[in-house]
């Protein structure tokens, strides 16, 4: 199994849960991205959600004038977002649910 | 930020904005509206160039238009639209679904799971294949007899034409393995060629084919038929005894008359012609090439390769046969 194959399905709704308790910036987002275990996550793909979630209304974002570096403009979920993330969330959950029992079965089974 | 940084970035996002030409101007520029931005962090963060750390700008691009959505048909009610966009990639959608409805139908046809299984299989075989077109096509194209034969001679050299050919196989296998180009451009290009390509294939092979057919048959119909006799005008037929056979009817094995000139003769001494009055051949029996009996060939039992009647230069040349039947007059 191919884990970028899998991570490209589920990349919107990584996004929005690194989201739901801090705003972030879009290098900021990659980084818990990867610091949470998704190392394979590439930059292009972060943007690109990024730029895909706001143009879906999921996103609000703010630019915040930064003294040393470039502004950064920083993303928040909104209340669709929110929406979006809490259904997501259960879809992800009861996949993953199904998957472990499926999993547990066959190592049972076996 | 010092101005070394904002080159790189300024170039990285062009290449990455020129990867990008196939989307209309408005999606691209929205797409790259913070990417500016988004590098000057990743850079500021150290570590190597940003091509070290992201990879080429094709390659960037590519992801880009993954993760954005917009080539994928991935569900986007925000940014799909309606209108012909939409219409287009609702299209392509419908066409990549029956494309795998029918992969799976034919795949057991031919004892696999998916069809696509098997043709994954063939990959390497048509790199080949392309390699050979690709070289008959420069060929064709270079070389200036514009016969297709079965190897790509550029001038009739074997070495070079061998060498060619050793030369675009090659150069197809390694594009095979390379994998399609991340970047628009260069992935059109191939496919415009690839599409050329087998629209060469498929004409050069009818052409070839039929060129071949017409040789053939040309061989055994004008030269050992047609040029042989075409010039006949009149036939003399002989009996076993030398005697000259008049009204002879000539058929074929299917029953169908045989007929040699116009039934007609040119007077020797006027030069008119006049219809035959004969009711076969001979059409004109006064200009038989033997007479009396002198000089007509003794028929061989063997008929074929006995000497044709219808030959007066044997005549002189056989001075010494002599038949002993008696003339007709």
């Amino acid at each position: 199994m191919d884990p970028t194959q899998l991570l490209k399905g589920v990349l919107d709704l990584a996004v929005l849960a690194v989201l739901k308790d801090e705003d972030g910036y879009g290098y900021d987002i990659l980084r818990r991205l990867r610091a949470a275990g998704l190392e394979d996550v590439g930059d292009a793909s972060v943007y690109g959600t990024l730029r895909r979630l706001f143009g879906s209304g999921l996103l609000n974002s703010y630019v915040v004038p930064s003294d040393e570096g470039p502004h950064r403009k920083y993303y928040a979920l909104n209340a669709a977002g929110r929406a979006e993330l809490q259904r997501s969330g259960k879809i992800w959950q009861g996949f993953a649910s199904i998957m472990d029992d499926l999993l547990r079965e066959r190592r049972g089974t076996a | 930020m010092n101005l070394t940084a904002q080159d790189e970035i300024g170039g990285y996002v062009e290449e990455v904005r020129q990867a990008l030409g196939g989307l209309p101007a408005a999606a691209r520029d929205e797409l790259l509206e913070d990417l500016p931005e988004h590098l000057a962090e990743v850079l500021a963060e150290g570590g190597g160039t940003l091509t070290e750390r992201l990879g080429s700008p094709s390659a960037y691009a590519a992801e880009l238009i993954a993760s954005a959505g917009i080539d994928t048909g991935v569900a986007d009610p925000a940014s799909s639209g309606g209108g012909l966009r939409g219409q287009m990639r609702d299209l392509r959608d419908r066409a990549g679904a029956a494309t795998r409805r029918a992969d799976v139908r034919v795949g057991p046809l031919l004892g696999y799971g998916k069809a696509s299984d098997f043709l994954v299989l063939l990959r390497p075989a048509w790199w080949v294949l392309r390699g050979y077109l690709a070289a008959m096509a420069l060929a064709y194209m270079f070389d200036g007899n514009q016969r297709l034969g079965l190897l790509p001679r550029l001038g009739g050299d074997d070495l070079a034409a061998v060498l060619l050919l050793a030369a675009t196989v090659a150069g197809s296998i390694w594009l095979g393995r390379r994998g399609e180009p991340a970047a628009r451009m260069p992935r059109l290009l191939l496919r415009g060629g690839t599409a050329a390509l087998v629209i060469f294939a498929v004409v050069g092979f009818f052409e070839l084919d039929s060129a071949s057919r017409r040789d053939g048959s040309m061989s055994v119909d004008s030269v050992d038929y047609v040029s042989q006799y075409s010039d006949v005008q009149d036939v003399f037929v002989y009996d076993g005894n030398g005697k000259l056979v008049e009204n002879a009817q000539l058929y074929d094995q299917w029953g169908n008359p045989i007929q040699f000139g116009e039934p007609g003769c040119i007077d020797a001494a006027t030069g008119n012609w006049s219809a035959s009055r004969s009711r076969g051949y001979p059409y004109c029996p006064d200009q038989a090439p033997f007479r009396n009996g002198s000089g007509v060939p003794t028929p061989e039992p063997s008929f074929p390769q006995g000497p044709s009647p219808t030959e007066p230069a044997a005549s002189p040349s056989a001075p010494g046969v002599v038949n002993a039947s008696p003339s007709r007059e």
